[in-house]
């Protein structure tokens, strides 16, 4: 195909924005399938997630380097998880962070990799919307023991560890550094195989 | 009984909404119900089975077992069980969603949507590649087990970046290259036209899409008057 300089998106940019946000949200749907399914490793779905699609992104930031690209791939990746049933928060971050790496990309004209790393780590935080249901879960478990007559109380228990306040913040931190390695890696693999294939 | 895209949509958005906003498990088990109702009559009747085993255990365990757990633990089940259960819902509705309505049926309402073209066009295209994406990662298994690489999770863990660069140069290059080639074939075939398109499949509401409708109406005004009044 012809190369264009335009900077709007054209048809054969949206054929590429269908096909790469497809890999990139079967990726993410398939590892995050995978580490959601154990308990152990249930609270590290978007840190692992995040390790591995981060190759998919910089090829996609390279290939299709124009405003609104990755707000599509937010609005399809959301669609994707809302028909499959996930929960629906997951999908309304997917749309939010989507544009805001939009616009972080689109400032620097999708050239400097800092800011396309930058994009990375906030779109990988968007698996963390499965999470929402769980800060509102020890409330309704007491809800449901006073309900049985039964005084104990879970909420009491979490806060005696101190456990709600670090976890969500420790959780983003460890997803934006296992999104900047997995951004790394994406940059040494275009450079080794895709700049040379002539991918980009 | 035939329904219309959008009204499986429509009403899988107002499930996936109420069933984290709905405190009552009355209402609970009808937005569980509907959904087993439409999976056994659209002729999955052993994915309804399934489901509803799944989800009767899981509400057993939140009423049964968790009470006589010590409270650390018996919090940490019930997270687990009511979240899962919580999901089943929206999983079923979306498995019945997939199971019933063919991608071109699915394409034909998202243009009725009037959305944009241009998102239209992508969203056609990543349902329509997912068949080729599942072959040519098939392929790319092969190729990696004559060579020797293991594409299992074993090897991942092992050598995490190598198995992530055996299957993603190779699948990412054949994506860019089946990407140019369906633009060309796109363009051949006029997607560039401008001017309104007809559609092969026929998309109307029906009374069955009624029906669904109001007895969704009725879940939601169910549930909002069991919240007033507290009802278990």
């Amino acid at each position: 195909m012809r190369k264009t300089d335009s900077k709007k998106l054209e048809t054969r940019d949206f054929i590429s924005v269908g096909i790469f946000s497809l890999i990139y949200a079967v990726v993410a749907f398939v590892i995050g399938g995978v580490a959601q399914m154990t308990p152990v490793t249930f609270p590290f779905m978007p840190m692992i997630v995040a390790l591995f699609t981060g190759t998919v992104f910089m090829l996609y930031v390279a290939k299709i380097p124009k405003k609104g690209a990755l707000s599509i791939l937010g609005v399809i990746a959301a669609i994707l998880l809302f028909v499959t049933g996930m929960f629906w928060m997951m999908s309304v971050f997917f749309l939010v962070f989507g544009v805001i790496a939009d616009f972080i990309c689109a400032s620097a004209d999708f050239r400097s990799f800092k800011k396309n790393l930058l994009a990375y780590c906030v779109m990988a935080l968007a698996p963390m919307g499965a999470y929402i249901p769980m800060l509102v879960m020890p409330a309704q478990f007491d809800a449901f023991m006073k309900n049985k007559g039964d005084f104990a109380s879970f909420e009491g228990v979490i806060h005696s560890i101190g456990a709600t306040w670090w976890a969500i913040p420790a959780m983003i931190i460890g997803t934006i550094v296992c999104a900047i390695i997995g951004g790394l890696i994406g940059k040494k693999l275009m450079k080794k195989h895709f700049e040379k294939a002539g991918v980009v | 009984m035939r329904l219309d895209p959008r009204t499986k949509l429509l009403i899988l958005a107002v499930t996936s909404v109420s069933v984290f906003m709905n405190k009552s498990i009355a209402v609970e088990c009808v937005l569980a119900g509907i959904p087993l109702v439409l999976l056994s009559v659209s002729g999955n009747l052993k994915r309804m089975l399934k489901y509803a085993a799944f989800f009767l255990a899981l509400l057993l365990i939140q009423l049964f077992i968790v009470p006589r757990l010590p409270v650390t633990f018996g919090g940490i089940v019930y997270m687990f069980a009511v979240y899962i259960r919580k999901l089943l819902p929206c999983f079923m509705l979306g498995s019945f969603l997939i199971a019933t309505t063919s991608v071109s049926k699915f394409l034909a309402a998202i243009t009725k949507l009037r959305l944009s073209k241009g998102l239209t066009i992508a969203l056609a295209v990543t349902l329509r590649y997912f068949p080729t994406m599942r072959e040519e990662w098939a392929s790319i298994r092969d190729a990696m087990a004559l060579r020797g690489i293991s594409a299992s999770a074993a090897g991942l863990i092992s050598h995490p970046i190598q198995t992530m660069e055996h299957v993603y140069v190779p699948l990412l290059v054949s994506a860019s290259r089946i990407s140019d080639e369906i633009t060309q074939a796109a363009i051949t075939r006029g997607i560039e036209h401008t001017g309104e398109r007809s559609c092969i499949e026929e998309i109307a509401f029906s009374f069955a899409d009624l029906l669904v409708v109001i007895a969704y109406a009725a879940v939601v005004a169910g549930m909002v008057y069991a919240g007033m009044k507290g009802v278990f």
